[in-house]
């Protein structure tokens, strides 16, 4: 063995004689990172949950100032602005939805491809499902506080700031509470699966980023366009609509029904998008797990 | 360490590794081979990632139902970049040990010292997206050692160092087995590289394991000592002349160095009786090894 000039910096080891977390312990570890992730730079999260905020507070402004007055829809639809701030300010949570999918979600898998981070992960006891569910509910997290705590915060607001005269007329509007909360699991669903799906689909960000806003916009509008011209629940393959027309079902909401579908396509296409996204990143793991890792003489 | 029984992978009609047994054991272990030899497949079916048939133990592990156990006191370092895009290397290394299951506390301090280890100091506090090729394979070093490993897979360890950073992550490795106790699978192209670090090596040639031993085995393997080398005060070419009129095929290497090959039945004692008988001072003689390099070469075409 030659003589070597270089030097050995060592603080001190010693072995690790501690207990090592459980593995199915792992996702945790996954989510955690994802959050510190996406919270890192403002203009990925930070900004968009500003936008979220000015929502609340207008929604909060409209049905406190502005309870009883009727709002006028066009095509002889009416409601007062407080009924309308809710399902009103629950689309703007979802496009807030749809940009943080932009600046978070399309790249989540994307980028760990890009990198070669599958072999970083699956080189060690972290499995696919740690990998899956860890992402999953990281990113879902960083999404549901738009898309569910707005629309909740919102149904509050409506309940307690509308003003009621007495308790019979405040009973009825309490079932906004779990409707908004329903509304925002399906919408933190929809931007949490279907982009991590396009994200799983190459190792490029901006590939993924370019196909998922694509995706949603164009294909989406096309479904759209055509379920309309043709009256068929085909337009439910737009998640927009599909969301909205959830959401205009729970609330009531005087929507005209060319732009609606019915509840249960709205629902079968969701979960259908919803579970092939969930499917191909399940594949993709699997696949790169066993890839991943190898010699190279 | 690794105890391997009839293990057996095919990829449809192709047998990676072909009902493979072998006993492997040591500090630090070259695993050589040429592309498609069956290394790849060996290393996925012993951190348990592929399904194979046959026996493998790894640590006293089982690879087949423990794989999730053996990655958490295996280290791997890969060949291509597996990083985290926007991460400093302290960040990764301490996400690395977080992920082996080290509390977050201790999977810090060990981050630190295992970056400080592979000589990055206050460089690891950098985005790694920065770093220099030389940088970068210190971090992934690092990252393997975070979790404290009882086993290190390393994987062309050396690729794109400059000479030296090489000699700097030689030595790192000569190091590990003392300092931190834990065993070296080396996987690498560089034979030069093998023949300084390695104590052992395993050699894989079509699925098959063609040789596991020592280096010094590898090296003497043929067990012959009718192969010398000598070397004399002068005249190297007079010591040549004379063997070969007694039935040796010598070669003159320098005007004091020759190597001989002796006949079937002669001994070291024949050369030293023809240099006495012309006056020749025999200055060393030594069994003739060959170079690491040369020993491969000769297990893949006996393999043929």
């Amino acid at each position: 063995m030659s003589e070597t000039a270089s030097t050995i910096h060592d603080l001190g080891y010693k072995r690790y004689l501690g207990t090592r977390r459980p593995s199915s312990t792992r996702w945790r570890v996954i989510t955690r990172h994802q959050i510190a992730t996406g919270w890192k730079t403002w203009w990925r999260y930070k900004a968009w949950l500003v936008c979220a905020v000015i929502n609340t507070v207008v929604a909060a402004m409209f049905i406190f100032v502005a309870t009883g007055k009727t709002f006028h829809l066009g095509h002889g639809l009416a409601t007062t602005f407080a009924d309308f701030a809710l399902p009103f300010s629950i689309g703007m949570f979802n496009k807030i939805g749809f940009l943080i999918s932009l600046t978070i979600g399309a790249g989540v898998i994307a980028g760990d491809m890009q990198s070669g981070a599958f072999t970083f992960y699956f080189a060690r006891s972290t499995r696919p499902g740690d990998y899956l569910l860890g992402k999953l509910a990281g990113y879902g997290l960083l999404i549901a506080i738009p898309t569910m705590g707005g629309p909740f915060l919102v149904a509050c607001m409506r309940v307690g700031l509308a003003g009621y005269d007495n308790l019979s007329e405040l009973v009825p509007q309490l079932w906004l509470l779990p409707k908004a909360l329903a509304v925002g699991a399906l919408s933190t669903l929809v931007y949490t699966a279907v982009p991590l799906g396009w994200s799983a689909m190459v190792s490029n960000k901006r590939y993924a980023l370019g196909m998922w806003a694509g995706y949603y916009l164009i294909a989406g509008g096309v479904f759209a366009g055509i379920g309309m011209s043709t009256d068929t629940p085909l337009a439910a393959g737009d998640l927009a609509i599909s969301l909205n027309s959830v959401a205009g079902y729970l609330f009531d909401t005087p929507i005209r029904e060319k732009f609606m579908v019915g509840v249960t396509p709205a629902l079968i296409s969701i979960g259908v998008q919803a579970g092939l996204s969930i499917a191909l990143i399940w594949y993709q793991l699997t696949t790169a797990q066993k890839a991943g890792v190898g010699g190279a003489t | 360490m690794i105890e391997l029984d009839g293990l057996e992978k095919k990829f449809g009609a192709i047998n990676a590794l072909a009902k493979v047994t072998a006993t492997i054991d040591g500090n630090i272990i070259g695993l050589l081979g040429p592309n498609g030899a069956g290394k790849s497949t060996l290393l996925k079916c012993l951190l348990g990632l592929i399904p194979f048939s046959g026996r493998a133990t790894v640590l006293g592990l089982s690879a087949a139902t423990e794989g999730s156990a053996i990655r958490d006191r295996v280290g791997y370092m890969p060949e291509q970049e597996a990083f985290l895009a926007g991460m400093s290397a302290v960040e990764l290394c301490t996400y690395a040990g977080e992920l082996s299951g080290l509390p977050r506390t201790e999977a810090m301090q060990r981050a630190h010292a295992a970056l400080y280890y592979a000589g990055l100091e206050d460089k690891r506090y950098q985005p790694i997206d920065g770093y220099s090729t030389g940088m970068k394979q210190r971090v992934k070093l690092a990252q393997a050692l975070v979790h404290d490993p009882e086993l290190l897979f390393l994987d062309e360890p050396t690729n794109g160092l400059d000479p030296k950073s090489r000699d700097e992550m030689l030595t790192l490795i000569t190091d590990l087995p003392d300092r931190r106790g834990c065993a070296i699978i080396l996987s690498t192209h560089l034979l030069p590289d093998v023949e300084r670090v390695c104590d052992h090596a395993v050699i894989m040639h079509q699925g098959a394991v063609r040789f596991v031993g020592t280096i010094d085995e590898l090296r003497g393997a043929r067990g012959r000592d009718t192969e010398l080398t000598v070397e004399v005060k002068a005249d190297a070419q007079k010591l040549a002349d004379a063997l070969t009129e007694s039935g040796a095929t010598c070669t003159v290497v320098s005007r004091i160095q020759l190597s001989v090959d002796l006949p079937a039945n002669g001994t070291s004692e024949l050369v030293f009786r023809r240099a006495k008988d012309h006056g020749l001072q025999i200055r060393g003689l030594e069994v003739r090894r060959e170079s690491v390099e040369t020993a491969f070469l000769r297990v893949l075409g006996d393999a043929k």
